[in-house]
């Protein structure tokens, strides 16, 4: 049994980690012993968590984050134009469209296929833990790393807007941060699908551009297109709207803003009955359908 | 001992994540309980200084109207006793119909005011004769009929001249007929807030008035401020115009110069109908968000100078219909819904040295043909382009098509909209600017701006009081 869990670590992690591996191994067993699935979910997700931290991902996520938003933050000081947060926010929304799922997928394409490589699935496979499990807590590791470094990140620059505007108007850059937060799990849990279902890594890397392209780009175009050549119901409209992720984001923060976006944009989502709770469920579906569908399909993967 | 160690050595990211999360709703629910709207950096609710047009106190004695030392209780009687040159000086309250009808008089208001009463029927005062000077009158209750043109004051004699009048509660507040060289200064024209304003009268109404002369008047709550008919050559200068259809409105009326003047809370600022040749320069069009909702329209002008004026939170900044060969130049067009929307086949124009700040959208026209506003070295200044200039003579070297494909899609389909700001609608609106390889239809300015020509438009994000 300690035999087994030796190789095991070796494997994983060729570097000295100061032992936590095996101590956590022992937390796994001790789990599987008591037999709460909980608890073997905790501890593969914190697991995931650590080695996340410890291998400088979450460094690089917030900093990425970070000077993204701090970037356009003092450039927008220098523009032309009222000056003030929904002007920042605004445009902050409009380009985390193109940034939080890229990373969001970086960060997720390896999370099952990148493990299985290493040989440290094969290790966890060997224990006595539902598979599901892993998966879910693989996704929720990364999901706690993800949202934290969205949080720091975006954070810091929230900082530098309060110090620059005041508070007045900051619940606005909450709820754009709040809904980068969510736009980054669902593309995280977009990619550890496609982790799931993807035969090599490579696959899963070009799989990931490709939906990172769909979302962000062709989806609109085509919805765009779509419009302008038929007089769509509402109905279809909304539906093409929750249907891509990013739209729901943007629905979200721009939303919020009321017109100060764009003519009419807040004016078209209550026709469309679009409210709040309904943008956020769909939020929620897209960040919980995609990692239940990984849950699933593990069970059919050959290793 | 180990495991502890290595919780501690990791859980810090979360644990710092948690803190900026708890910070950022705390202040967040701060914020949003604060109430402020100090975000909403927009010119709602900017309004010129005006006084309150109701302030003021009627004289409360009896009138006595005085000429040559003669004493008269009635306005009517002292002046048909005057002679041509004489002075009437009037003090208190009368109640009656006055008609003027010897030349060169001059009636003028003396210690606490004059108020001259028509207890709401036909007109108050008619000016019959030429060179005929109000000063300083208060006048009041005109009759209620339209048709009938009951008027505070009726001028039909040439070169006469209202000064500081008062006028309130009439339908017209003064009618010029067939009259010219006419002078309105510094009056104040307040109309029935209490009747509809489709049955109101307009403030100053212009019927073959030529070469008459508006300045610094004020008006409000009547159906049109300045109304032209028919009439060339006048002057309108410095007046406000407030709460009412049109601030100023041009029919069939030619040659015109109308300078400085603000129009505020209308449904439409200032209305150019059927004319040609006028010059609008250095006026304020602001928050005329009624239902036609316009800063300036032009419809059916031709060859009209509008420069250097500011349209401010309309519906539309400018509407053109119909229009052929004017010059829009170097005016601020900020945060209106539309811009400037060209429509009825409005040709020829001249659009050039403009800065389009903050609007929803700069500029529509619906068109199946690509518009050049601007055929000259310099085009206008938008906010929303990506202007690039690279030799540093102020234009940006690649185009900008502020009215395009995505436009005209969002402007026919509204539905489009919840596409707005998304990748897909930037990368078509930033193909059709920076390719002129991609030709679809709409207005496109080839020099646009780098830098806004115009700089006051802070001015109106100062003052939220009002």
């Amino acid at each position: 049994m300690t035999d087994r869990k030796r190789t095991a670590t070796d494997e994983q992690t060729p570097k000295p980690d100061g032992g936590y591996a095996s101590a956590t191994d022992a937390e796994l067993s001790r789990a599987s012993d008591s037999g709460i699935w909980y608890r073997q979910l905790l501890v593969v997700a914190e697991t995931e968590y650590r080695l996340a931290v410890r291998g400088r991902w979450a460094v690089a996520l917030t900093a990425i984050f970070a000077a993204f938003a701090l970037g356009l933050t003092t450039f927008s000081g220098s523009s032309v134009g009222p000056e003030g947060f929904e002007r920042t926010v605004a445009s902050l929304a409009v380009l985390a469209v193109y940034l939080v799922p890229l990373v969001a997928l970086a960060f997720g394409y390896d999370a099952v296929v990148g493990r299985e490589e290493n040989g440290w699935l094969h290790a966890l496979f060997a224990l006595p833990v539902e598979r599901a499990w892993i998966v879910v807590g693989t996704a929720l590791g990364r999901a706690v790393v993800l949202a934290s470094a969205t949080v720091v990140g975006f954070g810091i620059a929230g900082g530098f807007l309060l110090w620059e505007f005041g508070l007045a108007g900051f619940d606005a850059y909450v709820t754009f941060l709040l809904a980068s937060v969510g736009l980054g799990l669902v593309f995280l849990a977009v990619g550890v699908l496609v982790s799931t279902l993807a035969r090599e890594k490579t696959h899963a890397l070009g799989i990931s551009l490709l939906v990172w392209a769909w979302f962000v780009l062709v989806h609109d175009l085509l919805g765009l297109g779509l419009v302008a050549a038929f007089d769509l119901s509402a109905g279809a409209v909304s539906a093409m709207l929750l249907a891509n992720p990013t739209g729901i984001f943007r629905a979200l923060v721009l939303g919020a803003l009321g017109a100060a976006g764009d003519a009419g944009f807040a004016t078209v989502l209550a026709e469309s009955g679009l409210s709040t709770g309904v943008l956020v469920g769909a939020l929620v579906a897209w960040i919980v359908v995609p990692i239940a569908l990984a849950a699933f399909a593990i069970r059919r993967r050959r290793l | 001992m180990t495991d502890r160690a290595g919780v501690d050595r990791e859980t810090w990211f979360v644990v710092a994540a948690v803190a900026v999360l708890v910070v950022s709703l705390a202040a967040a629910a701060v914020a949003a309980s604060d109430g402020s709207d100090d975000r909403e950096a927009t010119v709602e609710g900017w309004t010129p200084d005006v006084a309150d047009p109701h302030d003021a106190e009627p004289p409360a004695e009896p009138g006595v109207a005085t000429v040559d030392g003669e004493e008269f209780d009635s306005v009517q009687a002292a002046v048909d006793a005057a002679e041509p040159g004489d002075t009437v000086v009037l003090e208190g309250q009368f109640e009656e119909h006055v008609t003027v009808e010897t030349a060169d008089l001059a009636l003028e208001a003396a210690g606490e005011g004059a108020l001259i009463d028509g207890g709401g029927e036909g007109t108050v005062v008619h000016v019959a004769a030429e060179n005929v000077t109000l000063e300083e009158l208060w006048i009041r209750e005109s009759g209620h009929d339209r048709g009938n043109e009951d008027a505070g004051v009726l001028v039909n004699g040439s070169g006469s001249t209202l000064a500081d009048v008062r006028i309130t509660d009439t339908t017209y507040g003064v009618w010029i007929g067939e009259a010219e060289d006419v002078t309105v200064e510094s009056a104040t024209i307040v109309g029935r807030e209490e009747v509809s304003q489709s049955e109101r009268g307009n403030g100053i109404h212009l019927d073959r008035a030529d070469g008459a002369e508006l300045r610094d008047n004020e008006i409000t709550t009547v159906r049109d401020g300045i109304y032209f008919s028919w009439s060339e050559g006048v002057d309108a200068t410095g007046n406000v115009m407030w709460d009412l259809r049109y601030g100023v409105h041009y029919m069939y009326s030619d040659d015109n110069r109308l300078e400085g003047n603000v129009a505020f809370d209308n449904d439409v600022g200032f209305a150019l109908m059927v004319s040609q040749n006028l010059t609008i320069v250095d006026n304020v069009a602001v928050n005329n968000d009624g239902p036609s909702g316009q800063g300036i329209l032009v419809k059916d002008v031709d060859r009209s100078e509008i420069r250097d004026n500011a349209v401010v939170a309309n519906g539309n900044g400018f509407y053109v219909y119909n229009a052929h060969g004017n010059e829009l130049t170097d005016n601020l067009i900020l945060e209106n819904e539309v811009g400037v929307q060209f429509t009825a086949g409005s040709s020829d124009e001249l659009v050039v040295g403009n800065s389009f700040v903050a609007n929803d959208q700069s500029a529509y026209a619906p068109t199946t043909a690509q518009i050049t506003w601007n055929d000259s070295e310099r085009g206008n200044y938008w906010s929303d382009a990506r202007a690039i200039d690279l030799d540093g003579d102020g234009t940006s070297e690649t185009r900008h098509q502020p009215a395009g494909a995505v436009e005209a899609v969002v402007h026919d389909r509204p539905q489009a909209a919840v596409f707005a700001e998304s990748p897909a609608f930037d990368a078509v609106r930033m193909a059709e600017s920076s390719f002129p390889v991609i030709e679809s239809p709409g207005v496109v300015d080839h020099r646009p701006l780098a830098e806004p020509a115009h700089d006051e438009w802070r001015e109106y994000y100062e003052d939220h009081d009002n």
